[in-house]
């Protein structure tokens, strides 16, 4: 800090006898900075960790309701830890967010190579691809249900117009989680489009000017050359989508509902079903407090990496 | 050639983004009878039936008048804590980044999570089926990325303006006022676009912490078309176009922001 204010020398033209203790309070930085963050912690305190330590008790609890809640020791984490169902849930929500988010980085950053240059309606252009990602997820995946309905839907229809076998893509178990991720790409990738064409707007013209005259192949510059000039871009953007892509859950209520089977179950939906279907409290708590730790330890470790990478490159 | 490949590429990339969502206008004017129909019907006589039952049995009206008061008294209330955090954060580095590292790791929390203990906290102090209570769901997601995106701004501002302003004998709450809220006006938009969008499309919250009709938004109410017969698609398309509307029309606005907003200030244009 380049002048020091904390002392109750008083603030030119301002005599510090005439200054209320509100007044006085706000004059000094050690109080004032945390006074401008008093809102804050409160907001923090009541929403986040009040919600975490009531769901870390209730973990602890046998409470389904409509009945009381009563003690109940480590039943509910035994029982937790031990479901398979929780393993296999959270085997899909891995392989989900692995996809789709390395799907919609790669695709997305293609389309914004393509899109890296000046042509007419370029405007209006960007202005349609940012359409899927500011309409409610919700309301669009109830359309591609439609879409993709195997008796009326649309995709079926033109792969049997030229002659392709129907697919069951919401009611085949081994088709739904990839049909599912679909949606989510559809809907995610104009970010990464977005992100990624800023960052190349954003490059110095010099080295791609002596890589052309010295005859550097598309590829070459590509590698060389642009790649590890939008890397910190991409990364802040694939930690973005990673933590997004965890949360996933209101295209599954509009399409699947974590079916057929427990095929695209994500752990978000068990919690859901287990909560607000069987309305077993402890258990859904349970698992939400194992899901929140191992979150807590894998953006901990991806922010690390992230950070490092943005001081290398 | 190589023109005709661009634009052909261009036409499959604007076609792919669009398709969904036209395809919600085309069911939601098609009559009943061809909702399901095999071959899909592409042409055929518009119908504003479905508009009409929507709006009628869905209650739309006042769903949409609980997204507003929901998607903006939650952006108030964010605004309210954020600013100042940020503010804090960005000028004295409070705490070492400690509790703002804190705060960002707060949207990383399953959505699925945080709705238990929400909706049990929620139900004992009477605060389902409420706009505070949606409000406060909704403030909590928009908090963290609200507070990075100001932090960012104001990690910009260069202090020695405010260290001027000082000597010249202008009091804190002066400086705040008359040198700092003029350069506020971008990033409050950009944080204010993206919360009212956040709110208004989250689905979840407003789902399980509402019931009735009293605060459900209009997104979460679109569900109610989804019986145990079957989708009402003709009508739930209608609901659908209307919910997601104001966002398809905010989006001209919202696309200066696009970028900054979604990155949490960290990519600049």
């Amino acid at each position: 800090m380049a002048l020091d204010t904390s002392s109750d020398i008083p603030i030119a033209g301002r005599p510090a006898a005439r200054r209320s203790a509100f007044g006085r309070l706000l004059d000094n930085d050690a109080s004032f900075k945390w006074l401008l963050l008093a809102p804050a912690i409160l907001f923090m305190l009541l929403l986040v960790v009040y919600p975490t330590l009531f769901a870390v008790t209730t973990s602890f609890e046998k409470y389904i309701l409509p009945r009381k809640p009563s003690f109940a020791g480590l039943d509910n984490w035994r029982w937790v830890v031990n479901d398979a169902s929780f393993w296999t849930a959270f085997g899909i929500t891995l392989k989900f967010v692995v996809i789709a988010v390395v799907v919609e980085i790669v695709l997305g950053t293609l389309i914004a190579l393509f899109l890296n240059r000046d042509f007419r309606g370029q405007t209006l252009v960007r202005g349609l691809c940012i359409l899927p990602l500011v309409a409610a997820p919700f309301a669009t995946s109830l359309a591609w249900r439609h879409l993709y309905n195997s008796d009326y839907g649309v995709i079926n229809y033109a792969l049997q117009a030229i002659g392709l076998p129907k697919v069951e893509f919401l009611a085949d178990s081994s088709i739904a989680l990839y049909s599912v991720i679909a949606i989510d790409v559809w809907q995610w990738t104009p970010l990464v489009v977005f992100v990624v064409f800023a960052a190349l707007r954003g490059l110095p013209k010099e080295p791609f000017e002596a890589a052309r005259i010295d005859g550097a192949s598309a590829w070459f510059t590509f590698r060389r050359l642009t790649l590890p000039m939008i890397k910190p871009v991409l990364l802040i953007v694939a930690m973005l989508r990673l933590v997004e892509a965890f949360r996933v859950y209101d295209i599954l209520y509009g399409t699947t509902r974590g079916g057929p089977g427990t095929s695209t179950e994500t752990i978000n939906w068990l919690i859901f079903r287990e909560g607000f279907q069987y309305f077993d409290l402890g258990r859904a708590t349970a698992m939400s407090v194992l899901v929140l730790l191992m979150v807590l330890v894998l953006t901990n470790l991806l922010y690390q990496q992230l950070v490092k990478a943005i001081r290398e490159g | 050639m190589r023109l005709v490949i661009f634009w052909a590429g261009i036409a499959l990339l604007v076609f792919a983004c669009v398709f969904p969502i036209l395809w919600i206008v085309n069911l939601s004017l098609k009559p009943t009878e061809l909702a399901q129909a095999s071959p899909p019907a592409i042409f055929f006589t518009p119908t504003f039936e479905h508009f009409a039952v929507a709006w009628r049995s869905a209650n739309l009206g006042p769903l949409l008048v609980n997204s507003v008061i929901v998607a903006v008294g939650s952006t108030l209330l964010v605004l309210l804590v954020s600013v100042p955090a940020a503010y804090s954060f960005a000028r004295y580095e409070t705490s070492r980044g400690h509790l703002l590292f804190m705060i960002l790791s707060t949207r990383m929390m399953p959505a699925a999570a945080v709705v238990v203990p929400y909706f049990l906290i929620f139900r004992e102090l009477g605060l389902l089926n409420t706009h505070a209570g949606v409000i406060l769901a909704h403030a909590f997601f928009n908090f963290s990325f609200s507070t990075f995106v100001l932090y960012g701004f104001f990690k910009e501002i260069d202090p020695n303006i405010e260290y001027s302003a000082m000597i010249d004998g202008y009091g804190r709450l002066e400086i705040l006022r008359r040198v700092i809220f003029p350069l506020l006006k971008p990033p409050i938009a950009v944080v204010t676009s993206f919360s009212l969008m956040f709110s208004w499309n989250e689905f979840l919250f407003a789902f399980v912490l509402t019931r009735t009709d009293a605060a459900r938004t209009v997104t979460a109410g679109i569900e109610q078309f989804w019986t145990m017969t079957g989708i009402q698609w003709g009508p739930m398309s209608a609901a659908a176009l209307i919910a997601i509307a104001p966002m398809l029309v905010f989006s001209i606005y919202l696309q200066k922001y696009i970028v900054r907003g979604l990155t949490f200030g960290a990519v600049k244009r």
